[in-house]
């Protein structure tokens, strides 16, 4: 009888909670579909406005625009590049501090938690930082998308917050052993962060896929620009002065098409969404502790 | 005195690999954010940019007095701190709240989907999200439709033209933007907990809701409290490209936010130096919040950034 | 690329960077000095054959490269894969790499000017703060003096009118302009360059009648009718009024213009806002709301919004510059109703019903063309754009090549007609492969090419006439007098304007006039506080400065 109340209960939980993850998939998954169909829109009748629901008249006119397009091509070469290598060398440096600053044993531990501190809420702005890009050369050239993002707060304060919950008795048996404090990290702290890796690495990984401002400031160079530095391009008519906009109108500038918008939207968003699913594997209840276990 | 240096010294020599971890970062920080941060003495200058940097004259704090008399950035306060207001209040449970619920989702393909759906918004660009947002709003969108079917609304009203509305349209769609993507790093910190745990207290007869307090938000209190004390330094911030769609010149007095109201009266002219005070005073505030935030935390919970 | 990638001495540069890293904050200034001045080993020894009346291009036809700093974003022309610029190069020996900033062009060249590092050549628009800044700071050459070392031509082609206007106060010149008129020469060839127009949708227009739109009257009457009768037309519902570029413009500047209020009374430069028949007008708008026949979409639609509405002929009436309408209106016309597209017709006018006075194309003009100090080449850079600014250069590169673009018709230059099919029906081609008329516009001089251009459709022609017809040619001169930049005075301008954007919707959603005028009233007294009197002061001041350069 008790129990079977219980379930009653549970089951009446468990259907709201569906319906509940039900309504949240429809609400978010709408604005993907609404770009989606914009995108597979023919020109002529995207010019007319956004369709809501489907296309009006379907057509790929606008991916093969966007597919035979040489520089974004490069883009998403350059793209690729800088979100494998930046990743990498986010995690890695990161991980590294974080777990030099997460001992309490650490001399000067507070006034290096101090100066990390100041840099998450006090910054010059961007011409200082465009002037020392340009002065350690790294105006125009691919570093600039990997070296000033090895590292952020944040970040690092994940890394610490996870690495403090490791048993300390897990690392004291490594030391035992002889392993030196390097040894300790990558033999048996790292491995045993895989959940907060994976979820370091998303976020790095998304950051560089989307980030178009760097590529906005510090490149010059066509060949060199990233993806969605050329995406913004096109959908930030936005940012355009009133000033500019008159000018285009009035001279016979045109824009790139709606159409066109979205299918370079879904071109440049799509890689980057399969690597949540990629990423949730690690994800899973129980992954860090079973690993210790084992 | 020389004793204690050279016991000092021989403890940091001891610990060599791990402060050799740390430098590196330091070094960094120093070069990426330091050295750029001497620039805010421009705060204190007329600085023009035709000119180097030192033959622009000092004037003290002829900007900030500019800024804090100007009633416009006061306006710009009240706005941020209401819709920083109800984004901590009302927006920073739900994440947590999503994390959670899914968290008790039984199959785990479902569990996936709903994951990996809920996090799409975050990769499409405010100008593009805006846009999508604008026309739910608008003549003819889902909720003038949608309000007038059930009857709450006899006719069509441009929700982004009353300025009573702003802040909550602002709360709306960062909710339905962000949540998925804010939830992430709580589903990775829930996926860290012990499931014996749970087997544990299921054998003591906790029931569903006992087990989400008690051991759920308990594992993951640490994460809460770091990005919790993070948010209440940031109340003086915005999103800047949000506003910046969804703001009109008739929502204006209620969506011009201290990001906006920098832009505006700042960058747009090319004023450096009134921009840097502003942006200097700010971090201050945000300094000090931080403080306050993090010995609260401390003090309640125990769980602190530093 | 690879070069790139592994860039050397980055590692080296990090690691002992401390030193440097703080230099680079005190030292930003020493960077950006001026560069070597012109004379120095660069001059070539062919500088004794120099002629005034000869351009000096030919003397070097050697391949060089240059870059091109373009300040518009939306810019996506190539240089080298069309026709008109592989053949300017191979005349010339120029070989351009053009760049645009994929931000805002304003914020890329401040940021350049910082590291001291410009493009060969730089062309943005004439209103950027960055323009003056980068005259201020000794950034770029002046133009005259280049010239008078290698190439004098340049004084014969570039206009003595633009090189006076843009003249400044040390003698020196240092942009050309592209798009700019002269009222001179408005007056003789009747091209004025006016966008301004008041513009309808022409069935639903002719079908309530042609309704009288010029007084207040009519105007309402106007929108009760199409309030009463077609809130829905042909199917989709009709929004009754747009003004461009809403408060700042179309509702401020572009209104006044068509109630043709004065810039200027006795030589004292006119407060046109608080002019009574502007106030009429707005109390009419208010009107109009109050009634329910306007709503305020028009005040707060985003610009994907609006384009929408025109795209499928939703507004009634707009006002709003012909130019923009120049992509929609033959589309229209081509749609399943062919006559919704947009014609220009009698707006609002004052009380005494006098004709709009539209502003004209100006000196100004759009860009301006500058060299860098930066450049290796001054000597090239400014033979070229002299090539550029003569008539040779601007059928080069608007006509292209004669017998492959072009033909002689008579003594007229004539595009060939599968050029002109080709601008009609597929734009982009034309631009990429062939690189005609407007693909390169940084040096334009409609002067020249405007003889050259194929006629325009009648659905535009019709536009283009009302506007050049009501064009107040000598008006031009009142054009942006308003202070730009971080003076003082430009900051109350800035703040003053601003409020105005807010202001203008309250007034217009005013519930009765009452509190229109309080509202008013308010917003001129804050006005005052914020400094609006040393605002007219620089108004005048740069009024007078500009009749004094038009004197001359």
């Amino acid at each position: 009888m008790e129990r079977r109340r219980r379930f009653r209960h549970i089951g009446l939980f468990e259907v709201c909670n569906t319906l509940l993850m039900l309504a949240v998939c429809f609400l978010t998954l709408y604005p993907m579909w609404f770009v989606f169909v914009n995108s597979l829109n023919s020109p002529q009748q995207a010019s007319l406005g956004t369709v809501n629901w489907f296309p009006k008249e379907l057509s790929l006119a606008s991916y093969s625009v966007v597919f035979n397009d040489k520089t974004m091509m490069n883009g998403f070469y350059i793209t690729t590049l800088r979100t494998v290598v930046g990743t990498a060398t986010h995690v890695l440096f990161t991980a590294i501090v974080a777990y030099g600053l997460s001992k309490s044993n650490l001399i000067g531990r507070k006034a290096y938690m101090k100066i990390a501190l100041i840099t998450m809420l006090f910054s010059g702005g961007l011409i200082p930082s465009f002037i020392l890009m340009t002065k350690l050369g790294l105006y125009d050239n691919f570093w600039v998308f990997i070296i000033p993002s090895m590292y952020t707060f944040f970040n690092m304060v994940i890394f610490m917050s996870f690495f403090r919950t490791i048993p300390d008795s897990l690392e004291e048996s490594a030391k035992v052993d002889g392993a030196s404090d390097y040894g300790v990290l990558f033999r048996i702290v790292l491995p045993n962060s895989m959940a907060v890796i994976a979820t370091i690495s998303l976020f790095s990984a998304v950051y560089h896929w989307n980030d178009y401002y760097q590529g906005v400031i510090y490149i010059r160079s066509q060949n060199l620009l990233p993806l969605q530095t050329m995406l913004y391009k096109i959908i930030a008519e936005n940012s355009m002065s009133f000033m500019q906009q008159q000018a285009m109108a009035q001279f016979g500038a045109r824009l790139p098409g709606n159409s066109i918008k979205f299918a370079s939207m879904m071109v440049a968003t799509l890689p980057i969404l399969v690597v949540y699913p990629f990423i949730q594997r690690y994800l899973v209840k129980g992954v860090m502790i079973g690993a210790i276990k084992g | 005195m020389f004793q204690y240096r050279t016991g000092q010294m021989k403890a940091l020599l001891k610990q060599w690999q791990l402060q050799s971890m740390v430098i590196p970062g330091i070094i960094w920080m120093f070069i990426f954010c330091y050295i750029p941060m001497f620039w805010l003495i421009i705060a204190f200058m007329d600085y023009s940019i035709a000119k180097p940097l030192f033959d622009s004259p000092f004037v003290g704090l002829k900007h900030f007095q500019d800024f804090l008399s100007d009633e416009r950035f006061w306006r710009s306060i009240r706005n941020t701190l209401g819709m920083s207001s109800i984004k901590l209040i009302l927006g920073f449970p739900i994440p947590i709240l999503f994390a959670l619920l899914l968290n008790e989702i039984r199959s785990l393909r479902f569990k996936r989907t709903v994951q990996t759906i809920s996090y799409l918004p975050h990769f499409i660009a405010w100008t593009i999200f805006g846009g999508i947002a604008l026309n739910w709003l608008g003549e003819g969108g889902v909720i003038n439709q949608l309000m007038m079917a059930i009857g709450v609304q006899e006719r069509e009203i441009l929700f982004n033209s009353e300025p009573k509305y702003f802040w909550w349209i602002t709360f709306f769609t960062d909710t339905l933007k962000e949540t998925g993507w804010s939830a992430i790093i709580y589903i990775a910190a829930i996926s860290g907990i012990d499931p014996g745990l749970y087997e544990a207290a299921e054998l003591d007869g906790a029931n569903r809701w006992q087990r989400m307090w008690h051991i759920t938000i308990q594992s993951i209190r640490p994460t809460i409290a770091i990005l919790f004390i993070l948010a209440v330094s940031g109340i003086l911030g915005s999103n800047f490209e949000q506003i910046f769609m969804l703001k009109n010149n008739m929502n204006m007095r209620m969506a011009e936010s201290l990001d906006l109201y920098i832009y505006n009266m700042g960058l747009v002219s090319g004023r450096h130096s009134f921009s840097t005070a502003v942006l200097f005073a700010r971090s201050i505030v945000a300094l000090g919040l931080l403080f306050l935030a993090n010995s609260t935390a401390k003090k309640l919970t125990g769980d602190s950034i530093f | 690329m690879k070069r790139n990638l592994l860039k050397p001495g980055l590692t080296l540069v990090l690691a002992t960077s401390l030193a440097l890293g703080m230099a680079a904050c005190s030292n930003s200034s020493s960077e950006s000095s001026p560069t070597p001045q012109p004379t120095d080993s660069t001059q070539p020894p062919s500088e004794v054959k120099l002629n005034p009346e000869e351009p000096a291009w030919k003397l070097d036809t050697s391949p060089v490269d240059l870059t091109w700093f373009v300040g518009a974003n939306w810019y996506g022309q190539t240089w080298g894969d069309s026709l008109a610029s592989k053949y300017v190069t191979e005349k010339t020996g120029v070989n351009i790499k053009l760049e645009v900033p994929s931000g805002e062009a304003n914020e890329h060249v401040t940021l350049m000017m910082t590291s001291g590092k410009l493009p060969d050549l730089i062309s943005m628009g004439s209103w950027e703060n960055a323009v003056k800044k980068l005259w201020e700071g000794d950034h770029v050459y002046a133009l005259n003096e280049l010239a008078d070392q290698y190439d004098p031509y340049f004084f014969k082609v570039a206009g003595e009118g633009s090189l006076k206007w843009y003249r400044q106060e040390n003698g020196n010149t240092y942009g050309v302009p592209n798009d700019s008129y002269s009222p001179t020469l408005m007056h003789e060839t009747g091209m004025t360059a006016a966008n301004q127009t008041f513009l309808v949708r022409k069935d639903l227009y002719e079908e309530m009648g042609s309704p009288d739109l010029s007084t207040p009257e009519g105007f309402l009457n106007a929108l009760q009718l199409l309030k009463d009768k077609y809130p829905e037309y042909k199917g989709q519902p009709i929004s009754p009024f747009f003004a461009q570029g809403n408060v700042p413009y179309g509702m401020t500047e572009f209104l006044q213009n068509l109630l043709a209020v004065p810039h200027e009374q006795d030589g004292k430069v006119y407060d046109r806002v608080t002019d009574p028949d502007y106030i009429a007008w707005l109390k009419t708008f208010r009107t109009a709301y109050e009634r329910g026949l306007i709503n305020v979409d028009f005040l707060v639609d985003s610009d994907t919004q609006v384009e929408e509405k025109t795209n499928n002929a939703r507004y009634f009436m707009m006002v709003r510059e012909w130019n923009g309408m120049a992509a929609v209106n033959p589309m229209l016309a081509a749609s399943a109703n062919p006559d919704s597209y947009y014609i220009a017709v009698d707006g609002p006018k004052n009380s005494k019903g006098d004709a709009p006075k539209l502003f004209p194309g100006n000196m100004d003009g759009w860009m301006v063309t500058m060299i860098s100090k930066s450049t290796k080449n001054p000597e090239r850079a400014i033979r070229f754009l002299t090539y550029l600014a003569s008539e040779e250069g601007q059928r080069d590169l608007f006509l292209g090549k004669e017998g492959e673009t072009w033909e002689m018709v008579g003594d007229k230059p004539q595009l060939k007609p599968e050029m002109v099919d080709l601008q009609e029906n597929d734009i982009e081609k034309m631009e990429k492969q062939y690189g005609i008329l407007d693909t390169y516009w940084m040096m334009r001089n409609p002067v020249i090419i405007n003889q050259w251009r194929p006629a325009k459709a009648p659905v535009l022609k019709q536009m283009e006439d009302f506007a050049n017809e009501r064009a107040d040619i000598d008006s031009g001169i009142y054009k942006g007098l308003d202070p730009q930049g971080d003076s003082d005075v430009a900051v109350s301008w800035a703040r003053i304007a601003q409020n105005w954007e807010e202001v203008m919707p309250e007034l217009i959603t005013a519930k009765n006039e009452a509190e229109f005028d309080k509202v008013f009233d308010n917003f001129l007294d804050r006005r005052s506080s914020y400094g609006f009197d040393k605002v007219m002061e620089h108004r005048q001041t740069e009024l007078d400065a500009r009749k004094a350069k038009m004197a001359e």
